[in-house]
């Protein structure tokens, strides 16, 4: 039993783990929505995303 | 009839995010005098930087002669030319004597001329056998242009001489004396490109390049002045290694990184009393050979000395590549070996010197390699360079399991 | 709820379902075959997450050489999110091999296993080339060197590969697609399909998220350099 008790704390630590990791990358995608938003706001911008970003990015 | 001796052809060069040369063409002929004009951030020194091969390409190439130095295929050739170059930063250690760093640029021509009335004309005569260190930024200025100058007074045969912005920093009278010798150079066949905003050095031109419109017009011929005659004296390139060697010897750099890591890591081992009689053979030599390892380990503390100033990037300039510490990590790895044989062992064999040597040397160059590949970065000290470095521990351990 | 997130979420839940059969379901190996036949079932974790890192350090190749070789800003952006996903999935392999080791070998790390170390070492190439990034200014520059090295990070998978077959010392040998029959019991690989294809879905869904992320970035420091220059 000792041996399913290491098993079932390592997975539980890996769980928790990945579980922060993800929970990191959807605020950090949730706060940039909301500063891209805002800056899109101020500077009147459409708030649709540009398809054409890429080969305005690549000529810029 | 004059032919060109730098060529760019449809250089495309991007830096950070932004495309600062976009299908640039410039040509400088033997015999002329090149200024590129435009505003801060034209993108002059990108020009000047693109034209010794120091910048990536991402189209067009740029040629030396008849040779191609670089294109946007990566392909690199060392240039044929004797190549003088002043970059916006003096690209020399404040632990090089002028006078030894006025000998090591003409060097690279395959001769030298004497560099006193030089010295003297710019008022720094008495600074000869000084460290750069020791000089004002306007003396330390004036070596760097020097240094970029004599080069082509060396050359027998007609040198490229790049400038950015050689007048920043000087006096008025020192900027005179800059423009007679650029109508000497120019009058004996030499090619020459300048970066400047300075009008009496617009008006040395022969041709003027609006980097940003990116149009060439012809100015007006200035007086033709001849070379003096100058006594040259065949000499030998400098090679890096033996100015790696030199520059560690003296400012003793190997001590305070390899050496101390070396050093302490014999001393922690000290510290542990006497262990190893419990040991198989392979720990044994693991733990003789570790504080060399440390040592090695700790990387080529050239390259960072090399950022001071951008000397890395004027050493590619003119000679292709990069000094480095040659046989010193080979040297020292004998000898921290021999140290930790006989503090931890006795007597030790000639196979694990001679190991111990190869080990350091391998692994001093091999991390000096890895620092290195950051050298284009904004921020090279930023990166963690240590995080690669356990690649070599494999090996390590590959090397004791054969040995044992 | 964006396609990325959806994944991830999808991911998660196999994950944990996974994890759950594998304590609760899954047969016990042979005492005989292992020091630690519970520990052992750490493998559940272990080899999905090896199989979603070789995705991610795929990932990062393709992208490497997408940006070095067509200036490509998707490419760009694969590897960006090839190195943060190689970067966990690399830790989460490392971690739970150690754990495996600690209970099986009776040490975490053994320096001489090459299957290890080559690994140990991919995972800490991603740590190099997500902290180096991180540390720059995005331009060519840094992308063209990160790019460098994500290409050969990559020459390491094939020598891991290689050396799981060839060179193991105390690594066991792989367990799937080995040709031979019966290396692994039905119930087994049941459990261990159902980890590999939730860590698929995962690690799809963290890459996509995390492209769009970089997207994202780069559109906010457009629209800010813009607005610097008094739009």
């Amino acid at each position: 039993m000792e041996g399913m008790t290491y098993l079932a704390v390592a997975y539980l630590g890996m769980l928790v783990a990945i579980a922060l990791w993800t929970w990191t990358v959807v605020q950090r995608s949730r706060r940039l929505d909301q500063r891209l938003h805002a800056l899109e706001g101020v500077a009147g911008v459409d708030d649709q995303p540009r398809k054409s970003d890429d080969e305005a990015e690549h000529k810029a | 009839m004059a032919k060109p001796l730098l060529t760019l052809k449809d250089v495309h060069v991007r830096r950070g995010m932004s495309v600062v040369l976009d299908g640039c063409s410039v040509s400088v002929d033997s015999g002329q005098t090149v200024v590129l004009t435009g505003a801060n951030g034209a993108g002059k020194s990108t020009l000047l930087e693109a034209a010794v091969g120091l910048l990536p390409l991402e189209q067009g190439r740029v040629h030396h002669d008849a040779t191609v130095i670089i294109d946007a295929d990566g392909r690199r050739r060392t240039s044929p030319l004797t190549v003088g170059t002043v970059l916006q930063k003096n690209g020399m250690l404040g632990s090089e004597v002028v006078i030894e760093h006025l000998q090591c640029a003409m060097s690279m021509s395959g001769s030298t001329v004497n560099a006193e009335p030089f010295l003297e004309a710019f008022n720094l005569a008495h600074r000869a056998n000084d460290m750069v260190a020791h000089l004002s930024q306007g003396q330390a200025r004036k070596v760097a242009v020097l240094a970029g100058l004599l080069p082509a007074f060396a050359s027998a045969t007609p040198a490229l001489v790049l400038l950015d912005e050689p007048d920043a920093g000087l006096d008025g009278a020192s900027v005179d004396v800059l423009c007679g010798w650029l109508d000497q150079l120019r009058g004996h066949g030499h090619a020459i490109l300048i970066a400047t905003h300075d009008q009496r050095l617009v008006d040395r031109a022969t041709h003027t390049v609006d980097v940003a419109e990116g149009t060439t017009a012809p100015a007006h011929s200035p007086s033709e002045t001849t070379l003096s005659d100058l006594q040259r004296q065949p000499t030998k390139p400098t090679r890096r290694a033996a100015w790696g060697v030199k520059m560690h010897l003296r400012t003793m750099m190997w001590l305070n990184t390899n050496g101390m890591a070396g050093l302490l890591s014999l001393g922690v081992l000290l510290a542990m009393g006497s262990f190893m009689d419990g040991l198989d053979e392979m720990q044994q030599l693991g733990f003789v050979l570790a504080p060399t390892m440390a040592m090695g380990l700790c990387g080529e503390p050239l390259v960072s000395a090399l950022r001071e100033e951008r000397a890395a990037a004027w050493w590619r300039a003119v000679s292709g590549g990069e000094p480095h510490a040659g046989w010193l990590p080979f040297a020292l790895g004998l000898v921290m070996t021999l140290m930790s044989a006989t503090a931890l062992q006795g007597v030790p064999s000639m196979q694990t010197l001679i190991v111990g040597s190869a080990l350091c040397g391998v692994v001093w160059h091999g991390v000096g390699w890895m620092q290195r590949s950051t050298q284009r970065l904004a921020r090279p000290q930023a990166v963690f360079v240590g995080l690669l470095t356990p690649v070599l521990i494999l090996p390590y351990s590959l090397l004791l399991s054969v040995l044992s | 709820m964006k396609w990325g997130e959806m994944l991830l979420l999808l991911g998660f839940t196999g994950i944990g379902s996974t994890l759950l059969l594998a304590l609760l379901w899954a047969p016990s190996v042979s005492l005989d075959a292992f020091e630690s036949p519970a520990a052992q079932r750490i493998f559940y974790w272990h080899v999905p997450a090896a199989w979603a890192a070789f995705i991610a350090f795929g990932a990062l190749f393709i992208g490497s050489a997408g940006w070095l070789f067509r200036r490509s800003e998707w490419a760009w952006r694969l590897h960006v999110a090839g190195s943060e996903a190689g970067l966990a999935t690399g830790l989460m392999t490392v971690w739970s091999g150690c754990v495996w080791g600690a209970a099986e070998w009776g040490t975490p790390w053994d320096w001489t296993d090459v299957r290890l170390n080559t690994f140990g070492l991919l995972t800490l190439l991603a740590v190099y080339v997500v902290l180096g990034r991180n540390s720059q200014p995005d331009g060519v520059e840094s992308r063209d060197t990160f790019a460098a090295f994500g290409l050969y990070g990559f020459v390491l998978v094939p020598v891991t590969y290689i050396a799981t077959r060839i060179w193991t010392i105390r690594h066991p040998g792989p367990v799937v697609a080995t040709g031979d029959e019966g290396s692994i019991n039905g119930d087994m690989g049941l459990v261990l399909l159902l980890g590999a294809i939730s860590f698929t879905v995962f690690i799809i869904g963290h890459m996509l998220t995390s492209m769009r992320l970089t997207a994202l970035e780069q559109r906010l420091s457009n629209l800010q350099g813009q607005h610097d220059g008094g739009i």
